[in-house]
């Protein structure tokens, strides 16, 4: 037996449609939501899924949040000219909470003497629901065609920084003894040893860089998260794939800590778990640049996009 | 002379004054939204729309008043809009700002530097 449902019984989240109630103006919430009902009903649900119908209600509800109202109630009056305030405003914002959020990595960055930031489950859970927002946004054929680009450029050249450090292991290898003695030494920091940190300097500034680029372009910070994303998958399966193939030339077995045993290969293993953790830091720093890139997108454009 | 309109605020006060979708016709706060959508040809952020017209009314330049909703909407009301005069002119001399700015330049633009 099928049970239908009629049009008039479909309704949208109820946490989401209290969250509008509260962020619209009193005068306003019957009618908004009135609205929004009406189109969920008559056009979103009869075309979506029924999880694509209430992703595209909350959706709607974000679309509510407004943070120049916020800015402007607490910088003071107003001004002469209310759209050019209004484009300083977001661009401040954007470059407050990119400035923010850099400012927060850089020092869970110091904490750690620049070694693995201490809350690494942090890091899974925000690049989790950074991702996630991210995939869930708006998306269009404009939009890919502005960002494949990007993430392309991106991917080759993180690819490039991995390889070129790879080689430098493999031809002037450190002994991994004395890695480990200064590793446990009390002022141990990866600072001091530039072969280390600089190849993941260069990695994360490629991270943030193509997420900046992407934000600026499209005026979304979401797609800059993409965009990062993307192209640390991208970059780390090109690194993947290189020491995959480089291991079936015939250069004979070689240990890249500078051992020689039969049952190695020449590069050592292939390094698979790369590709999701570069996608994890890739989201985080992905979302910072574009943060940034929002900033600048904000100054360029209309109060529309915003 | 009236405030300076940003193009989203003449976007809005357009679909009021002409709007060519049958939706946009009926001026509620959902007929806007599509009418702007299909104006400006992208999607626009439904919070954005109420924004402008909230600002909009504030300033004079639209009015609003109430109707009666049906079964869709769970009896809901509408907020139907109409342009106000001192809108009609603001958009005249949003026009008028822009065809000065543009004055005396030849199309289409070329990069001289």
């Amino acid at each position: 037996m099928t049970l239908r449902t009629s049009r008039e019984e479909v309704y949208p989240p109820a946490w989401a449609e209290a969250v509008l109630r509260v962020l619209v103006a009193p005068r306003n919430r019957d009618t908004i939501t009135g609205d929004l009902l009406e189109e969920y009903r008559e056009v979103i649900v009869p075309a979506r899924s029924r999880f694509g119908a209430r992703t595209w209600y909350v959706r709607q509800v974000v679309g509510f949040v407004r943070v120049d109202g916020l800015i402007r109630a607490v910088r003071g009056g107003p001004r002469e000219d209310a759209m050019f305030d209004r484009l300083a405003d977001k661009s401040m914002f954007w470059l407050v909470a990119g400035g923010f959020a850099f400012m927060a990595l850089l020092g869970a960055l110091i904490r750690s003497s620049f070694g693995p930031p201490a809350g690494l489950g942090v890091f899974v859970v925000l690049s989790a629901i950074l991702g996630v927002s991210a995939a869930i946004s708006k998306w269009s054929r404009a939009d890919i065609q502005r960002l494949w680009r990007i993430v392309l450029v991106c991917g080759i050249l993180m690819a490039l920084v991995l390889v070129v450090r790879l080689l430098v292991e493999v031809f002037d290898p450190v002994d991994p003894v004395d890695r480990f003695l200064a590793r446990a030494r009390d002022d141990y920091s990866e600072f001091n040893y530039p072969r280390r940190w600089v190849p993941a300097a260069a990695v994360a500034l490629i991270m943030i860089g193509g997420g900046l680029r992407a934000a600026w372009r499209t005026a979304r910070v979401g797609m800059g998260t993409i965009a990062a994303l993307a192209a640390s998958v991208v970059g780390s399966l090109a690194y993947v794939t290189f020491v995959a193939l480089g291991n079936t030339l015939p250069l004979g077995p070689q240990d890249p800590l500078g051992n020689s045993p039969r049952d190695l290969q020449f590069f050592g293993n292939i390094p698979s778990m790369l590709i999701p953790v570069l996608a994890m830091f890739g989201t985080v720093l992905g979302t910072i640049g574009a943060l940034f890139g929002r900033a600048l997108s904000a100054v360029k454009n209309s109060p529309a996009h915003g | 002379m009236a405030e300076v309109l940003g193009a989203f605020e003449q976007a809005v006060l357009l679909s009021l004054i002409r709007p060519v979708t049958d939706l946009g016709k009926e001026a509620y706060g959902r007929g806007i939204l599509t009418e702007v959508r299909h104006r400006l040809g992208r999607e626009v952020s439904a919070g954005a729309v109420y924004a402008t017209l909230d600002r909009l009314e504030q300033k004079g330049l639209i009015s609003s008043k109430l109707e009666a909703g049906n079964a869709v909407r769970a009896g809901r009301p509408r907020r139907c809009y109409a342009i106000a005069a001192e809108g009609v002119r603001a958009l005249n001399d949003a026009k008028a700002a822009s065809e000065r700015l543009y004055a005396g330049l030849r199309w289409p633009l070329r990069n001289t530097s």
